[in-house]
């Protein structure tokens, strides 16, 4: 007789709208931004984000966070700050799934952030990877 | 300034601070690496 394993997968912790609005705000503040936060979208855009970002879980962390940071940037849910939002929401996925996501070099990650949008999703996976990941 | 208010608000301020040097940056457009004045 056979008996199947009794251990579950981990669940994927995803981020709550509510994470990436405070995302936003957190952003804002610790930059000392002058812009006050606003949200330019319905709340349901950014859900919408959320839910494809789950539909691709079989492609692994990594690409879903690569996947994400794009999405957010493309979005531009916020009047301002989305670059950087999207950086720590990625963070924060990557945290709360048992990996880290650490900028070493500065004028690099300064320079491929703020580019964001022009990069593909593989490009970014590999720079989460091997440029400044850390424990992927 | 507005405050993260929800559950994970905590973590995602700690993770922020952990790249405040980025943040400024990207805040400033690359032209400083130093906090601004509050």
């Amino acid at each position: 007789m056979t008996s199947e394993s009794a251990v579950e997968p981990e669940r994927v912790w995803y981020p709550s709208v509510e994470d990436i609005i405070d995302a936003n705000i957190t952003v804002l503040d610790v930059g000392s931004d002058r812009h006050p936060h606003r949200l330019l979208l319905r709340p349901e855009a950014i859900r919408s984000v959320i839910d494809q970002m789950i539909e691709i879980e079989r492609k692994g962390f990594t690409y879903q966070a690569a996947w994400l940071m794009k999405e957010l940037v493309n979005l531009h849910a916020f009047d301002g700050a989305n670059h950087r939002t999207a950086y720590l929401v990625a963070k924060i996925f990557l945290r709360r799934n048992g990996r880290s996501l650490r900028v070493t070099r500065l004028d690099d990650a300064y320079l491929f952030i703020s580019q964001l949008e022009t990069k593909t999703v593989e490009q970014i996976q590999e720079w989460i990877e091997h440029g400044e990941s850390e424990g992927s | 300034m507005e405050k993260a208010k929800g559950p994970n608000a905590e973590l995602l301020r700690e993770l922020a601070l952990e790249d405040h040097e980025l943040m400024i940056m990207l805040a400033t457009n690359g032209k400083s690496r130093s906090p601004k004045p509050y």
